[in-house]
Order: structure tokens, then sequence, then C-alpha cells
């Protein structure tokens, strides 16, 4: 694939080839473009690639990804330790905070319970989950968890966890996509919203 | 390349790339299939309303070269028919939801259809969304699966030497129960007492058919050359091995 006789370049555009959605033409031409760029700007990306990878860490409260432990969530006393808003991945707590909605705390599970590819629940952040119910007066904990079958068992196999406790536990309203038309929703998102409809 | 069109129930789906999925279904006329769903974890096709879930049932259109079984087909259009959203309420349905979808992934061909299965497997689904124990629906499941791919095993008589009594023992391998008699000269058996060969001869008259889904189970094994990973959830270690 890579045929230049150069091997800097080669190395590159195999490294390049890795990254997600760069396939052999798309790396050649970033590896020209990074050719053509000043020595300067290639440090500052290098610098820049190591810098997440020095820098970033698991916040050992939420495990959401920072450079400060506790991360600037966990140590916000402004915010509601009491609610916690439990995701599957670093990703969904970036989306629920962009909405600028969430005054509670979160944790990040880290994935979610999948039996078929054998993923059990030793694999996530369940027990420190469970500790941090315990130990800080949590009274509610929304499991906002992707709505798939893995989603939906990771989600039920914690409901049964912190049915011992004395903590509320919900999930976010599912059903139609806001914005989208009711024709093309599957047969379940009618379901979910005609079972789960609000009065207004 | 030919266009078909089925009826499916979605049995597996591993990330293919950033942006599709290879869906493991069962269709109705054509067996297994496994096929690429392109741009569906972005759902930037508006062809798929949202992205494809395990044990979802729908209308599947495929384009595939049957003739190279072994490429995978694409998914051109992928229609929700039924919703099973009672199999996301309890955690014991979803774990027999995932058992039932993982014994059929294992044990069928591709492109090798099987509808009596198929209508089964849904049948199994359905009654599953609203079961308050997984069990007997999961069995029934069992004995059909088996039935289908011609591996159901023989209960009522020693498939070694004919007779019908002293039946002590079930072998994977023999396909069927043995006697006390040529019982001795097999490594691979397992001890079955009298109450589950009754279940097992006749599934349908059972309400509690813990002893003939553990025998099924450990037959289903021997036939993967693994456990199911979901037997674990469905069975208790003191349920499992239990001679009745
Ligand atoms: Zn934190
Ligand atoms: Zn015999």
């Amino acid at each position: 694939m890579n045929d230049h006789p150069i091997q800097s370049l080669n190395e590159l555009q195999t490294q390049l080839q890795k990254l997600p959605g760069i396939g052999p033409r798309s790396a050649e031409r970033v590896a020209f473009h990074l050719l053509r760029e000043s020595r300067d700007y290639a440090a500052q990306l290098a610098g820049a690639i190591l810098a997440i990878k020095d820098r970033i860490i698991h916040c050992r409260t939420c495990y959401n990804l920072t450079e400060v432990d506790p991360c600037s969530i966990c140590s916000n006393a402004s915010r509601d330790h009491g609610e916690i808003w439990v995701v599957e991945q670093p990703k969904d707590l970036l989306a629920l905070e962009a909405t600028g909605l969430i005054h509670g705390v979160y944790h990040v599970l880290m994935g979610h319970i999948a039996p078929l590819e054998g993923v059990g629940p030793g694999d996530l952040t369940i027990d420190a989950l469970l500790d941090r119910v315990r130990a800080d007066n949590v009274r509610e904990v929304i499991l906002a968890l992707n709505p798939t079958i893995e989603g939906d068992g990771t989600a039920l196999h914690l409901q049964s966890l912190l049915a011992e406790r004395d903590v509320r536990v919900s999930r976010p309203a599912r059903g139609l996509a806001v914005g989208t038309q009711l024709e093309y929703a599957t047969v379940s998102m009618l379901e979910s919203a005609i079972r789960g409809r609000a009065p207004m | 390349m030919s266009l078909i069109r089925d009826q499916a129930v979605v049995l597996g789906r591993l990330d293919y790339s950033e942006t599709s999925q290879v869906i493991v279904l069962l269709t109705r006329e054509h067996g297994k299939v496994r096929a690429i769903a392109k741009g569906i974890k972005r759902g930037t096709k508006q062809r798929f309303a949202a992205a494809i879930d395990l044990l979802e049932l729908g209308s599947v259109v495929l384009s595939a070269r049957q003739d190279r079984p072994h490429t995978l087909a694409n998914i051109t259009e992928w229609k929700q028919t039924r919703s099973l959203l009672g199999l996301r309420e309890k955690l014991h349905r979803l774990h027999a939801g995932q058992y039932v979808a993982e014994i059929t992934a294992a044990l069928t061909e591709d492109w090798d259809p099987h509808a009596v299965m198929y209508d089964a497997l849904v049948h199994a689904l359905v009654v599953l969304g609203d079961a308050d124990t997984p069990l007997p629906a999961v069995t029934a499941y069992q004995q059909k699966l088996l039935d289908e791919i011609g591996s159901w095993p023989r209960f009522d008589a020693c498939v070694l030497c004919g007779r019908m009594d002293e039946l002590t023992h079930f072998s994977s391998f023999e396909g069927g129960m043995i006697c006390r008699h040529c019982e001795p000269t097999h490594i691979e058996k397992r001890e079955v007492g009298p109450i589950t060969r009754a279940m097992l001869i006749d599934i349908s008259t059972t309400n509690d058919p813990t002893p003939a889904f553990d025998l099924l189970d450990y037959h289903i094994s021997h036939l993967m050359g693994r456990a199911p990973k979901l037997s674990e959830a469905l069975l208790t270690k003191t349920q499992r091995g239990h001679v009745r």
C-alpha cells in the first residue's frame, strides 16, 4: 500500500492509517500536507498528541476524563452531589453536560454489561458507584444508559443492586426523537412514547 | 448481486468500522445471514430510522451474492416490524432472549433456511416478553432448534443397544440415553433421573422444566464446542447437573 521509497514517509502513513476514518489515500494526503508544513507546526501537533496521553487521567470519583483528580465536576461544591447521572462512556457525559441542564454529578461505567461479548459487571466501575451511593448521601441515581439491549440490561442490573439502598432510581424518558417525524419512528419508539405519554 | 426481501431477527452485531456494523440475522426464508449495515452508528442514512438493536424483529432488504456465501451481504433496508419492549423490562427475559439468539447463531449455517426454526424463535421472543419465568419458553425453543438441525436426542431407548429400561445416563456424543449396561464404557456421559427423562419425552406437560433445560444445555454445549455464555445467567450452580 505505502510504496514510497522513503521509509519515514511510509512509517507516518502506516501510523495515520490506524486512525478512524483514514484510509491509504487520506493517509497519503495528510502525510504530504505535513511534509509541506513548518517544523514548528509538526512539533506542536506531536506535542498535543503526547499531552493527551501524558495528562489525561480518569477521575477517581466519577471516572470522567480529566487533567486534575478529582475532576472539575466532582470538585464543584455548587453542584448537587446527591444526584448521580450514570452513563456508559465519557462521550455520553459530555453530551449530557452540553445541555446545561444537569446540576448533579456523573458516574461513568466505562462500558456496559454485554454477556455475549464476555463483558461482565466486574469489568465496569459498578463497585465504585455503589461505594459512592453508600458514602455520599445520594438521593437519586439516574441511569442514563444507551437504550440498547446491553444498556437496558446494565440498567436492570444496577436497578437490582440499588433497590437495597435508600435511593431513588430513575431513567431518562424514551420514545419519539424531538425534531423528527412520527411516520419515520420505529415500532419500539412509538410503543415507548405511547406507554410513557405525559400530561401537558 | 441479487436483492432479497425477508423477515429477520437480529442475533448479533459487532462494530465493523467507525460507521458500520456487521449484523447477524436469522432470516425466515434464507437462514442465517451476515450483513453489513453502513452508516448505522451515526444514523446518517435516513433509511435506517435508528440503529439496529440485538433481538430486534424486522423486514429486511439485502443485496447479496448467494453463490459466494462467505462474502458479507449488505443491508439496504431495515424496518422494525414488531416491538418487543417487554423483553427489556426484566433482566431474566433479556438473558433468555440473548441465550436463544446465541445458540441459534452458533448452531446454524449461513444461507441454510429453517422457516420452522425462525417461527419458533419469534414465538419464543414474544412469549419471553411477557414471561414471569423464562425457562419454559427457552426449553421449548431448545427442542425446536435441535429438532430442526437434526440433533434432537433419543430419550425413549438406549441409543447403543435399544433397550427401553434401566436408562440411567445421557451421552451428547451418542445422541441420546444410554443404559446401565452400556454406560460404563463411555466417558462423555451424564447421569439423568426418570423425572428429567419423562420431561424430555413430553416437554409440553412440564411446569418447571429446569432439569430438561439443564440437560439440553449440556447437549447444546457439546454441539457448540463451548458452553453458551448465557447459561450461567439462566441456571444457578445448585440447579446445574442436579439429578432428578
Ligand atoms: Zn469526577
Ligand atoms: Zn444399552
